[in-house]
């Protein structure tokens, strides 16, 4: 059995994965926010990708001077308290940026109320499901070729058909699959 | 150059709960740090969502640029280090510096017989026991070459 803390697929190592942009780089993304005035959504469906860009844009945010401040949603926690929200727009200062994600677990209504109290900081990114919260930054997606890269990264040796297979079986879900892969190997004796 | 170290005394890896896991810290900083910090602390490895909890810390005073410092833990009773197929938990003593911020860790377990219990379950085959013990290390390349060949 390979147990969980040798297990090449184990979520510390996912988490660290690189974004790697299709279509585009990093320069275009950061010239691309600075034009949208920092107020911009990222889109995709699940397992595209979408938190690990927002993650990575993080220290590039804050190297650039911004006062990084998180929310986060998702589908067990759909709304923040009234309190928390009040505290966080009090803490708001003019560098803040605010990373958002899953900002359209949010009702529209919420949403309508929630983006004009964000005018006085610097930025808001989000990320979404959906577009039309924020002008599109990036729209995720993935590729088989994509998954095998990856998954690469964790483990050199892996056969292209089978992160193939897994691509079509999670349909394109690149965490999916590579949770799959995590149990595959869980099951894998150590030689 | 920023450089950080832990050194445990005898250099042990595996501790009964109640026994003194003892060592230095050693940092020397392009700066004098604004803090200081030794942790005995757990924190999971596995599939889901990772946790972490400090156990015991203690913060140097007024450090220096360089400086090291004696430390002295006991081992607490609970969770002992243990892993399964979904999760690990790991025990370690960190050292962390803020400003320049630095840190690193050494790894050691804590359990009744001094070595990680395994845990073994998920539906899998009943041939396998409930819990026995793990080798004393355990390989960063777990799976060789042909390990999927048969998925």
């Amino acid at each position: 059995m390979i147990t969980a803390r040798n297990n090449p697929f184990r979520s510390e190592l996912m988490d660290a994965l690189p974004f790697q942009p299709l279509d585009t780089s990093w320069q275009d993304i950061m010239s691309r926010l600075g034009a949208l005035d920092y107020r911009a959504s990222i889109v995709g469906p699940h397992g595209a990708g979408k938190t690990t860009l927002l993650d990575q844009l993080e220290p590039r945010l804050a190297g650039r001077g911004f006062d990084i401040k998180h929310l986060r949603l998702d589908t067990t926690t759909t709304s923040f308290p009234r309190r928390f929200m009040r505290e966080f727009f009090a803490d708001l200062k003019s560098n803040s940026m605010i990373l958002f994600d899953g900002a359209d677990q949010m009702s529209p209504r919420a949403w309508q109320r929630f983006l004009p109290r964000t005018e006085p900081c610097a930025g808001i990114i989000v990320t979404s499901h959906v577009t039309g919260m924020l002008p599109a930054l990036v729209e995720c997606r993935t590729t088989a070729g994509l998954l095998f890269d990856l998954a690469r990264e964790l483990q050199h040796d892996i056969p292209r058909k089978l992160t193939d297979r897994l691509f079509a079986k999670h349909k394109g879900n690149i965490r999916f699959a590579l949770r799959e892969l995590y149990d595959l190997a869980s099951r894998t004796p150590a030689l | 150059m920023n450089k950080v170290s832990i050194e445990i005394e005898g250099g042990r890896t595996s501790y009964a709960p109640g026994e003194e896991i003892r060592g230095t810290a050693t940092w020397e900083l392009e700066k004098e740090p604004r803090s200081v910090v030794v942790n005995l602390l757990w924190y999971t490895r596995g599939k889901g969502t990772r946790d972490a909890a400090i156990s015991e810390g203690a913060e140097v005073e007024n450090p220096d640029a360089g400086n090291s410092c004696d430390f002295s833990f006991a081992a607490p009773a609970a969770p002992y280090s243990f892993s399964g197929r979904l999760v690990s938990l790991i025990w370690a003593v960190e050292l962390v510096t803020e400003k320049p911020g630095k840190n690193t860790r050494q790894e050691i377990m804590i359990s009744p017989k001094g070595s990680e219990i395994k845990i073994y379950g998920g539906g899998e085959p009943n041939d396998e026991p409930v819990a026995e013990e793990l080798p004393e290390t355990l390989g960063d390349s777990p799976m060789g070459p042909n390990a999927f060949d048969d998925l």
